[in-house]
């Protein structure tokens, strides 16, 4: 039995539940209500208020509700992880497969690679992050997308060029070759249906990495989305107003000392979901083994 | 191997001058405001002439005696960052060292339970390892940290800032977390695909004893693919280092670093978005030898481990 497929299906079912149903539940309070301080029998309270049964994982300092905040962002979480990761693997797939066709993509993934090799992808997107076109680009988003989605592509045409390398290697493409097919029918019966595995095993990986990501960006205080507010003197204020995730963890210093179930809960949420991308991952790989194996 | 060396720097230099570029785009913003003074636009335009001073200004400088320029307390900036670059070396060469040490143990360990019921602590803890991520860890122990502080368990910890001993010793551990399960995947891996050769089978044929034939034979050579993982390995730990150093307050590189780069949020005057050119410099310089110094290891390492390698692509 496949269990990592079972065990990893099932969690992503729930996040899918969470997600989708998730913010039409009585429980949940999609408008995402800002509560000031509350009356109650022992005096005033103020925001942070602590796990109770109104708010199940607490709120934060704004007087949200972490649950709700968690089921409402899914949504958004989840379209970006799966944008970046579609934009990385749709140029990785040209330069990975491509490399294997022309000798200039190859030596352009090597350069490109050995470039990025001196790059630690944090340092990458802080410098892009901070050019003045892109603070102010009506599409910030995009770029940002954009920037995290380039900084691994590199590395996943290297998988996939290896990949397609390794098939090509095998006798039955040599057979396939001798008798006569077209390059096109060579890849889409010999090449394709061994390279699909690594491309659907490595998408899924990468979407828990592509969060990891946004979660280490968003600890030291660079965000995905910001809106600007006027200043009465001039000037502008970068707030964000986004409810993905990791933007929960923007306080992660004052959170981590008195508000620690923010923390917990954030921190808790993307460790659900990269485990449930692992696992899924694992097992599809698994499944596919096994399958391709019985073919054989 | 000194060609690849060389091509290695050159490479760097390649790497380093993009960043530069990046680094001296101009961002000196013309904010037009209406008649109440409320904001209506950056009124920033990329240009390229800008652009092109500024990196002619740059260099300059840098061959004239400024060099990189002064801080705000008149000290060179390089020496500013030398000194930075010191602490952190005292969080990155440690965790480096260890995670890639006991990785290689653990991977070991891996490989050799694979099939025994210790696989639970084994190749599970391993896969465990890679799927949580260590920001998990990191938060639940500082919390840790600070429960047992408040209960008057363990008290008298610094955990935050620089300057204490535990907080090197804690900040090595957090950082060398992902990158020794890492490591550990790595060595069984290499291990697992050595496993078959006929090497080994005539080795074992020839009777020698299973622990010789897993360090001597499998781990010699295996050690070579783990080599290729370095890099990847050492450009986790940086970028991990921003997160950590940041959460600890550690003042360290990464930390100012950080300072430097760091876009405004309020963005009033016109040089809001301008960041202090040398320091970065600086800084990026350090973090990128870094990673140069370590390439280069990972190759001599490389082509001593693997004979076949010698003359041949590694």
């Amino acid at each position: 039995m496949n269990r990592s497929l079972a065990v990893g299906f099932t969690m992503l079912i729930l996040l899918l539940l969470m997600t989708f149903i998730g913010p039409y539940i009585s429980y949940i309070d999609r408008n995402i209500e800002h509560l000031g301080a509350v009356y109650t029998d022992d005096g005033i309270l103020v925001p942070p208020f602590s796990p109770s049964l109104d708010f199940l994982l607490g709120s934060d300092r704004q007087g949200r509700d972490v649950l709700s905040l968690l089921v409402v962002g899914a949504r958004e979480t989840l379209f970006v992880l799966l944008a970046i990761v579609a934009i990385r693997f749709a140029c990785a797939s040209v330069l990975g497969i491509g490399a294997y066709y022309s000798s200039a993509i190859k030596a352009l993934l090597a350069l490109w690679n050995q470039v990025f090799s001196f790059m630690p992808s944090i340092f990458f997107v802080i410098f892009v992050m901070g050019l003045p076109f892109i603070i102010f680009s009506e599409q910030r988003q995009l770029w940002f997308i954009l920037t995290i989605a380039l900084v691994e592509v590199g590395r996943s045409a290297k998988i996939l060029h290896g990949s397609i390398e390794q098939v090509s290697k095998k006798s039955y493409v040599e057979a396939g070759v001798v008798s006569g097919c077209t390059p096109f029918t060579l890849f889409i019966r010999y090449f394709w249906p061994s390279l699909r595995i690594p491309l659907v095993t490595n998408f899924i990986t990468d979407m828990g990495r592509a969060l990891f990501l946004l979660a280490q960006f968003a600890v030291i205080g660079v965000f995905l989305q910001f809106s600007f507010d006027s200043l009465r003197y001039g000037g502008v204020d970068t707030v964000n107003d986004s409810y993905i995730w990791p933007s929960l963890l923007h306080n992660i210093h004052q959170d981590i000392l008195s508000a620690q179930w923010v923390v917990l809960s954030t921190v808790g949420i993307i460790a659900y979901t990269m485990m449930t991308f692992h696992l899924l991952s694992d097992g599809l790989g698994n499944y596919y083994e096994k399958k391709y194996n019985r073919i054989q | 191997m000194g060609v690849k060396i060389l091509k290695l720097v050159g490479v760097w230099v390649l790497a380093f001058s993009l960043l530069l570029i990046f680094l001296l785009v101009p961002r000196t913003m013309d904010i037009q405001s209406n008649e109440v003074g409320a904001f209506v636009s950056p009124g920033y335009t990329y240009s390229f002439a800008v652009h092109w001073d500024n990196i002619q200004l740059f260099f300059t400088q840098l061959m004239s005696e400024e060099g990189l320029g002064m801080d705000r307390y008149n000290q060179p900036l390089l020496g500013h960052a030398w000194e930075m670059m010191q602490r952190s070396l005292w969080l990155i060469v440690p965790a480096l060292v260890l995670s890639f040490f006991v990785g290689i143990a653990k991977g070991v360990f891996d490989f050799s339970t694979r099939n025994s019921r210790k696989k639970t602590l084994g190749l599970h803890t391993t896969w465990l390892g890679l799927s949580i991520p260590d920001l998990f860890v990191i938060v639940a122990l500082q919390m840790g940290f600070m429960y047992l502080n408040v209960k008057g368990i363990v008290t008298g910890l610094s955990l935050y800032g620089y300057g204490s001993v535990e907080i090197i010793i804690v900040n090595i551990f957090y950082l060398s977390l992902f990158p020794a399960f890492y490591i550990a995947k790595a060595t069984y891996n290499a291990l697992s695909a050595e496993q078959g050769q006929d090497y080994i089978r005539t080795a074992k044929g020839k009777g020698i004893a299973h622990f010789k034939i897993l360090y001597i034979h499998m781990l010699k050579n295996g050690l070579a693919h783990v080599f290729l993982h370095t890099n990847t390995m050492v450009l986790y730990v940086l970028s991990n280092l921003f997160v950590v150093e940041f959460l600890t307050q550690y003042r360290g590189a990464a930390y100012y670093f950080k300072k430097h780069t760091e876009a405004a949020q309020r963005i009033i005057t016109n040089d809001a978005l301008v960041v202090d050119v040398g320091a970065v410099v600086a800084f990026t310089f350090f973090f990128t030898v870094l990673i140069l110094i370590s390439s280069i290891i990972s190759q001599i390492a490389r082509s001593l481990l693997m004979p076949i390698e010698r003359g041949d692509e590694a």
